[in-house]
């Protein structure tokens, strides 16, 4: 065979190795971020909640509202749950009546990279196929201090509940509210993260903050 | 009239016998550091390097074999016996073998892996799961068990190999180290 084929042949397959790589490249699609919760995204997390009346009951404004967590794989990273609504019943002045409900869409997470929020999904993770929601619920509301609240109510994540505080600092200004606050947990409470990788802290931590900023009206 | 045969490896089928040769060295070295490592994003990092390398390790070797069939290598020397006639193509076919299959393993333990973690070529260019793979710790631990086999096959190979290599040019004297090293000059005779 002449140089001038050999070369040919070597160019040719190269060619078509490249090739194959880009046609890979295109059709691993990225899974989608999280998007802007719609109003029937809103209406369907409603239907998880209970209904609450009284003329001490606030709507969440879900626009200016955030739900974010932090947590550790390869380095500190914050993730934000973008679809998630609240039921809340609270007036200062009568904790003994007040309720904190909150539902959340754990499909809509986003964290760090297309990979994680991949493997959040999974049924070693939130297994959101059989488990979609996360819950928080508490009808104990504690003040600690002036302006500063303690929720003690039980979280709902893959289907165990543990007992939570949410400690919170709320303002109120006539019908907006401002209440933001934070809890910590260990992942494993709630079976997140299952199997041999992930049941030691090598790869991703246990402790896990999560954040909640809540603007409401009344 | 016959066709002489061949001096040497033609140019390309000795860049790249060498260039696969430094990327397996590094990979087996590389694999081994990888695995003893605490996990950390630095181990993380090495993974993803390994996988990369891997990758372009199967593409070399994938052409090697398609260029290996557009030539006649060097003829043996005459006075090889016939069991080291045999020793020498059963370990140049394993060494195929090894080249294509253990990157393949890679691939598939990865794409069994029960940690998705996409890999993408020098961060950049993305590479689908191996099609037909089931995820599952089970399936993933053979699969790694079968790559590491396959890399411990290759350290014995290459030492048989590289042997094999010094012991004609040192030993036996003859042309076999120079097809792949034109530029050496035969030991003479003794």
């Amino acid at each position: 065979m002449t140089r001038i084929s050999r070369l040919s042949i070597a160019a040719l397959s190269l060619a078509a190795l490249a090739l194959s790589a880009c046609g890979a490249n295109e059709s691993a699609a990225a899974p989608t971020t999280a998007e802007v919760p719609s109003a029937g995204d809103m209406a369907k997390l409603n239907t998880q909640l209970p209904v609450l009346t009284g003329a001490d009951v606030w709507t969440m404004d879900a626009q200016n509202s955030t739900l974010t967590f932090d947590a550790y794989f390869n380095g500190d990273f914050t993730g934000e749950f973008t679809r998630f609504q609240t039921a809340i019943k609270l007036d200062p002045d009568a904790l003994a009546t007040a309720e904190i409900h909150a539902v959340i869409d754990l499909t809509s997470v986003a964290a760090k990279d297309d990979d994680v929020r991949a493997n959040l999904l999974t049924k070693d993770w939130f297994h959101t196929a059989l488990h979609p929601y996360a819950v928080f619920s508490s009808k104990m509301v504690r003040r600690e201090d002036s302006g500063t609240y303690v929720a003690a109510g039980d979280l709902t994540i893959k289907g165990g509940s543990k007992p939570v505080d949410l400690a919170f600092a709320l303002t109120i200004d006539g019908d907006t509210a401002h209440a933001k606050g934070s809890t910590s947990f260990s992942r494993m409470n709630f079976n997140v993260g299952e199997g041999a990788d992930f049941a030691s802290e090598d790869w991703v931590k246990f402790g896990v903050n999560v954040n909640v900023d809540i603007m409401a009206e009344k | 009239m016959a066709a002489p045969t061949a001096e040497h490896y033609n140019r390309v089928a000795r860049w790249l016998h060498w260039s696969l040769a430094f990327l397996i060295i590094g990979q087996l070295i590389g694999g081994k550091i990888m695995m003893a490592l605490d996990p950390a994003p630095l181990k993380f990092e090495i993974f993803q390097l390994h996988k990369s390398f891997g990758f372009v390790i199967l593409g070399l070797s994938l052409l090697r074999l398609l260029w290996r069939m557009t030539y006649k290598p060097p003829a043996l020397p005459s006075t090889m016996k016939p069991y080291e006639r045999f020793a020498a193509k059963f370990s140049h076919v394993s060494f195929y073998v090894l080249m294509i299959g253990t990157p393949l393993a890679g691939w598939a333990l990865v794409s069994a892996s029960t940690a998705r973690i996409t890999t993408k070529i020098f961060k950049s260019l993305r590479v689908p799961d191996l099609p037909g793979i089931e995820r599952g710790e089970a399936a993933a631990k053979f699969l790694a068990n079968v790559h590491e086999y396959m890399a411990f096959g290759f350290i014995l190979l290459l030492i048989l190999h590289i042997s094999a290599a010094l012991k004609h040019h040192f030993i036996d004297r003859d042309r076999v180290l120079i097809h792949m090293l034109p530029w050496l000059k035969q030991k003479q005779p003794k």
